[in-house]
C-alpha cells in the first residue's frame, strides 16, 4: 500500500528521471505535466536531468498547440483537453483503505511576507481566497472531518478557528480580514505546538493531519530548552501529519518535517500550482502513516510500492478499527415547536433519536437521553464510494467498434458519437489513454461512452449508469 | 393556489423575478409493469376500524395511459410556459432505463405530417414519448416471451436513469464553478447561488415518478410487495428465490448508487423532485430513500393520495421552477424524513447499525470483522454490542405533516419560517403573501 496516498496519482511518473532530480516537489502540477509531455513531444526543450527548474529554458505555452492541416486549432486543442482530462481521469486508481474520520488543523503562516506581491494581489488574498474554496470542498469530501486554524505571526500562534466540523463557521471567519492583518515573524514551533496540544484528546483511530501554508523563508522559535526538532519527535511519536507547502522556496526543517511525519512538502511555483498542491490534500489520506524515513521522495514511492499489491510490511497489520453503534435519526419537518432533549428549549424542527425517541437539536451527535452515536446516513453515504469505485474505463480502438458496436450513442448522455469512418487511421495511436475514437467502454457492463461521461462518471458520479441497470 | 403563468410572474414588487432562466426538465417515469397492474386495481380500502359507518373514499385506478396522458399535458404546460424551455424523458423499466424524448440523433424526426391545428413542439413531444413507450412495452413482452420472467423482478432502474440525466445535464451545463474559482481566487465564488448564475444559464430539475410501492425503489423487496398485491402473472412461484438472488448486487448498487445521484445533484445544484403514485391503501411507507433524494437536494416530495386530481397536483406542486418556487409561489408543507440506511451484509434497512469507524460500512449486527476493509474489530466489545442492539424497536415515524392550516395567518408563518430556512439572503422575507390570483 503506497504510504503516502497523494503520490500514488505521480506513480506513473517515476521513470521521468529529472522529475525528481531537478524539481524538489511532490509532484508537478498537472498544467506542468501537459505542457511538459507536449514539448518532448515536439523534440523541443526537454530538462537535461542537471538542470534545475529556474534553469530550464522559458516554455512559451503557445509553442505546445499547433495547427492542423486546415489551419484550424480546434483539434489541437480538444485533444489537449481530452489527454488532460484522461490523464486525471486515470491518476484515481485508489488504494483500498483510507481514513475517512479526519481532524485537520491548518496553520496559516500570517507573517509580514504574506503581504509580498508576487501573487496578484497579494499572497494573503490569494491565500485566503483559496483556502475558502478549499474548506468548501474538503468539508465536501470529508463530511465527517474537522476542521481548525492556527495562525501565526509576532512570532506567537493563535486559535484562530477551533476544531469543528462546521464550514460556515470557518468561512465566516475567514472572510473577515481585519482579524487575520499579517504582521512578524511566524514561529513553526509555536505553531506545531499549538496544532499537537489541540489534537491531543483525538482518538488514534482518525487521522490526525496539520497543512502549514508557509510564506516565510525563517521561522523565529522561542529560546528554551525545547526545540523545533524536539516537536518534531512529538510529532512522529503522535502520528500527526504534517504537510507544508511553501510559497517561498525549499526550507530544510519544513521539508524534514513533513517527511518525518509521512507528510509532504511542496514548493508552489505559482498560483495554479499552489492550488494543485493544496487540491491534492483533500481526498483522504491511506490509514497507515509512513514509517519515519528521512531519504526521500524515491524511497517513499518505492516503499509505496513494495508494500502496495501484497500488503507486506506496515500494510499488513490491519489498522485497529472499532465497531461503532450508530443510529439514523427521523428528521422532523418544521411544523410547531417542541422541546428538544439537549437545549430544553422549544425549537422546531430537529431529530428523532431512533431508539429512545428523544428531540435532537442537531446530528451528528451523541443522544442526550441514551447516548447513543447519531448521525445522518447520508454523512456515512458520501463516503461509500471509495469503498464501490467504478473501474476505469477502457480505451476502443476502431477496430473494436467494428466488431462489436452495441449502439451509436453515449450510454450516459445519449450524446451520438463521432462516426468512426472520419476517423483518420493515421491519428489511431493510442496515447496517454485517449480513445482514437471518443469511446470509452466499461469493462464491467461493456457500454460506451463519451469523453465528458468518462470523467463526470469518475470525478463526480461515481456511479457507472449501465452497471446500475 | 393556482399558478400563474410563468413568464409573467407579478412584477409589481421590486423583489420579484422579472424573468427567469429557461429551464429544462428531465422526467424519469417509473414504467415497471407490474408496479402499474397494481396501480390499475388497487385494494379496497378497509374502513377505518373505530369508525365503521364512515365510508372512506376510494382510491381511483390509474393506469398508464391515463397517466401518460396527464403527463403530456403537464410537459405541454413546462413547454408552454417559457420559450427556451425544453423536456427530456426517461423511462425506468425493471432494471432497464432508457431516454425516450428528445429521440436519438438518427431517428426518424418528427411525426409523418405534422397537424396544422397544433403546436409542433407539442406534436412532436407526445408522438415521440408515445412511441417510446410503446417501444419499452414490446421490449418488455419479448423480454417475458422469451422466459425471461425473472429479470420482471428486478426494481426499476431508477439509479440507472438518474445517472443517465446527471450525466446529460452535465453535457449541457459543465460544472463552471470550478473553473471560476480557479480564474478568480479571491473572489467568493463559492458561495453562488442561482442569482450568480447568468440570466440565460438554464435552470435544470430532475422529476422522478416512482409507481413501485415499498419502502424503497431499488429494493428486491419493494418486488415482491409489488407482486403480493396482485400476482396473477406467471412469476408467483418464483418469486421468493429470484428476488432473493438479485438482491446483492442490485442492493448495492440501488443504495450507494442512489445517494452518489443525489451528491451529484447536490453538487450541479440540480433538485431532484419526487411524486410518489402508490396511493397509502397500496403501500404504507413512502419511498425513504427517494424521499431522502428529494429532501437533501432541496426537491418536492409528494405523495399522491389515490384520488385523482394528479394533473392539478402536478402543475401546483411541480411546474414552477425552482427559482419560483419558494417566492412568490411556496412548497408544499414537507413530511418527516427518515434518514434511515442499508446494511451492507443484509441488505436491510436499519435504523440504529453498527458502522466501521475506519471505512464506514454499515452493518446489520456485530462481526469481528469489516467486510469491506478487513479491519479486526476487537472481540471482546461484541458482546455489550450485541446486548445494545437487541432493546431496538423502530421508532414509527410520527405523523407529523402540519395540520392544514385553518386561519390564513398560520400559513403565513409558516411560509415566511420555510423561506428564512431556505433564502436566508432574501432580504424583505416578511412580506411574502401568497399570491391571489382573481
Amino acid at each position: 500500500m503506497p504510504s503516502d496516498v497523494n503520490y500514488a496519482p505521480e506513480a506513473d511518473e517515476i521513470d521521468d528521471d529529472d522529475f525528481i532530480d531537478d524539481d524538489d516537489l511532490p509532484g508537478p502540477s498537472s498544467r506542468g505535466k501537459k505542457g511538459w509531455a507536449a514539448g518532448s513531444k515536439k523534440g523541443g526543450k526537454g530538462k537535461d536531468p542537471g538542470r534545475h527548474a529556474w534553469e530550464a529554458e522559458y516554455k512559451k505555452s503557445w509553442d505546445i498547440v499547433q495547427e492542423d492541416e486546415s489551419g484550424s486549432l480546434e483539434s489541437a486543442v480538444e485533444s489537449l483537453l481530452a489527454r488532460g482530462r484522461r490523464k486525471r481521469a486515470l491518476m484515481v486508481d485508489t488504494p483500498l483503505r483510507r481514513s475517512i474520520i479526519r481532524h485537520m488543523f491548518i496553520i496559516l503562516d500570517l507573517s509580514e511576507s504574506m503581504l509580498d506581491k508576487d501573487y496578484r494581489p497579494t499572497r494573503f488574498e490569494v491565500i485566503l481566497g483559496y483556502l475558502r474554496s478549499y474548506v468548501v470542498e474538503w468539508f465536501d469530501q470529508n463530511p465527517l472531518g474537522q476542521i481548525g486554524i492556527i495562525i501565526m505571526r509576532d512570532r506567537l500562534s493563535e486559535v484562530l478557528v477551533p476544531m469543528g466540523g462546521n464550514p460556515q463557521e470557518i468561512l465566516s471567519v475567514l472572510s473577515d480580514k481585519r482579524r487575520l492583518e499579517p504582521s512578524g515573524e511566524p514561529s513553526l514551533q509555536n505553531g506545531l505546538v499549538m496544532a499537537k496540544g489541540g489534537m491531543s484528546h483525538l482518538p488514534t483511530t482518525s487521522s490526525l493531519e496539520t497543512l502549514i501554508i508557509f510564506s516565510s523563508i525563517s521561522t523565529a522559535d522561542p529560546d528554551g530548552p525545547t526545540t523545533i526538532h524536539n516537536v518534531l519527535e512529538d510529532l512522529v511519536e503522535n502520528k500527526i501529519r504534517t504537510m507544508i507547502l511553501s510559497l517561498a522556496g525549499e526550507i530544510k526543517i519544513c521539508r524534514s518535517i513533513s517527511e518525518r511525519t509521512g507528510g509532504k512538502f511542496g514548493v508552489a511555483l505559482d498560483q495554479d500550482h499552489l492550488k494543485d498542491l493544496m487540491w491534492e490534500t483533500i481526498p483522504p489520506p491511506a490509514t497507515t502513516i509512513a514509517p519515519p524515513i528521512t531519504v526521500g521522495v524515491r524511497n517513499a514511492l518505492a516503499a509505496a510500492g513494495k508494500n502496495g499489491p501484497g500488503g507486506s510490511g506496515l500494510g499488513n497489520k490491519a489498522p485497529n478499527g472499532d465497531l461503532m453503534v450508530m443510529g439514523f435519526p427521523i428528521q422532523l419537518p418544521l411544523g410547531g415547536e417542541t422541546l428538544c432533549s439537549c437545549h430544553g428549549l422549544l425549537k422546531r424542527g430537529g431529530y428523532l433519536c431512533p431508539r429512545c425517541g428523544s428531540k435532537l437539536c442537531d446530528v451528528p451527535t451523541d443522544c442526550e437521553v441514551c447516548g447513543l452515536m447519531v448521525v445522518s446516513s447520508p454523512h456515512l453515504a458520501r463516503s461509500f464510494w471509495f469503498l464501490f469505485p467504478v473501474a476505469n474505463y477502457g480505451v476502443l480502438h476502431i477496430e473494436e467498434i467494428m466488431e462489436s458496436s452495441k449502439s451509436e450513442t453515449c450510454c450516459g448522455c445519449d450524446i451520438e458519437f463521432p462516426d468512426i469512418s472520419t476517423v483518420d487511421e493515421g491519428v489511431a495511436q493510442v496515447e496517454d489513454g485517449v480513445s482514437p475514437t471518443g469511446r470509452y467502454r466499461c469493462a464491467k457492463c461493456q457500454n460506451d461512452f463519451c469523453a465528458d461521461c468518462d470523467l463526470y462518471i469518475h470525478d463526480t458520479l461515481h456511479t457507472c449508469p449501465g452497471c446500475s441497470q | 393556489m393556482a399558478p400563474a403563468p410563468l413568464s409573467t410572474a407579478p412584477s409589481t414588487s421590486k423583489s420579484y423575478p422579472k424573468t427567469t432562466p429557461p429551464s429544462i426538465l428531465l422526467v424519469i417515469i417509473d414504467i415497471h409493469p407490474l408496479s402499474w397492474s397494481l396501480l390499475a386495481s388497487p385494494p379496497p380500502l378497509a374502513p377505518l376500524p373505530d369508525h365503521p359507518g364512515i365510508d372512506r373514499a376510494q382510491a381511483s385506478p390509474m393506469t398508464l395511459p391515463d397517466f401518460v396522458t396527464v403527463l403530456m399535458v403537464f410537459l405541454n404546460a413546462h413547454l408552454a410556459s417559457r420559450w427556451g424551455n425544453e423536456v427530456v424523458v426517461y423511462g425506468a423499466s425493471a432494471g432497464r432505463a432508457k431516454l425516450l424524448y428528445p429521440p436519438p440523433p438518427n431517428a426518424v424526426a418528427g411525426p409523418s405530417k405534422p397537424r396544422p391545428n397544433s403546436y409542433l413542439p407539442f406534436q412532436l413531444l407526445d408522438s415521440r414519448i408515445e412511441e417510446g413507450l410503446k417501444e419499452m412495452a414490446a421490449e418488455e413482452r419479448d423480454r417475458l416471451e422469451n422466459g425471461d420472467i425473472k429479470s420482471l423482478n428486478q426494481p426499476p432502474a431508477m439509479v440507472s436513469a438518474l445517472t443517465k440525466a446527471l450525466c446529460f445535464i452535465n453535457r449541457i451545463i459543465p460544472n463552471n464553478a470550478n473553473s471560476a474559482a480557479l480564474i478568480d481566487p479571491t473572489s467568493n465564488q463559492d458561495q453562488n447561488g442561482p442569482s450568480s448564475s447568468g440570466p440565460d444559464k438554464p435552470e435544470t430539475r430532475i422529476l422522478v415518478i416512482n409507481a413501485t410501492p415499498g419502502e424503497n425503489v431499488s429494493t428486491a423487496q419493494a418486488d415482491s410487495n409489488g407482486e403480493n398485491g396482485n400476482n396473477a402473472n406467471a412469476n408467483g412461484q418464483n418469486n421468493g428465490e429470484s428476488s432473493q438472488s438479485g438482491k446483492g448486487g442490485q442492493m448495492r448498487g440501488g443504495y450507494v448508487g442512489l445517494m452518489n445521484c443525489v451528491f451529484a445533484a447536490q453538487k450541479a445544484k440540480v433538485p431532484i423532485d419526487v411524486l410518489s403514485l402508490p396511493p397509502p391503501n397500496i403501500d404504507a411507507s413512502p419511498p425513504i430513500f427517494l424521499q431522502q433524494a428529494a429532501h437533501l437536494t432541496e426537491g418536492i416530495y409528494w405523495q399522491w393520495n389515490g384520488r385523482g386530481g394528479l394533473l392539478q397536483y402536478l402543475h401546483a406542486l411541480y411546474l414552477p421552477p425552482p427559482s419560483l418556487r419558494h417566492h412568490p409561489f411556496v412548497v408544499p408543507p414537507q413530511d418527516a424524513v427518515g434518514f434511515r440506511a442499508v446494511c451492507f451484509c443484509h441488505h436491510k434497512t436499519l435504523d440504529v447499525g453498527f458502522v466501521c469507524s475506519v471505512c464506514l460500512s454499515i452493518f446489520c449486527e456485530p462481526r469481528p470483522v469489516c467486510l469491506m476493509c478487513k479491519t479486526r474489530f476487537p472481540i471482546k466489545s461484541i458482546p455489550t454490542l450485541k446486548s445494545l442492539a437487541t432493546y431496538i424497536e423502530p421508532i414509527p415515524i410520527p405523523d407529523t405533516v402540519p395540520p392544514l392550516p385553518v386561519q390564513k395567518g398560520s400559513w403565513n408563518n409558516q411560509a415566511a419560517d420555510h423561506k428564512k430556512e431556505k433564502h436566508k439572503n432574501a432580504t424583505n422575507g416578511d412580506r411574502s403573501e401568497p399570491i391571489e390570483i382573481d
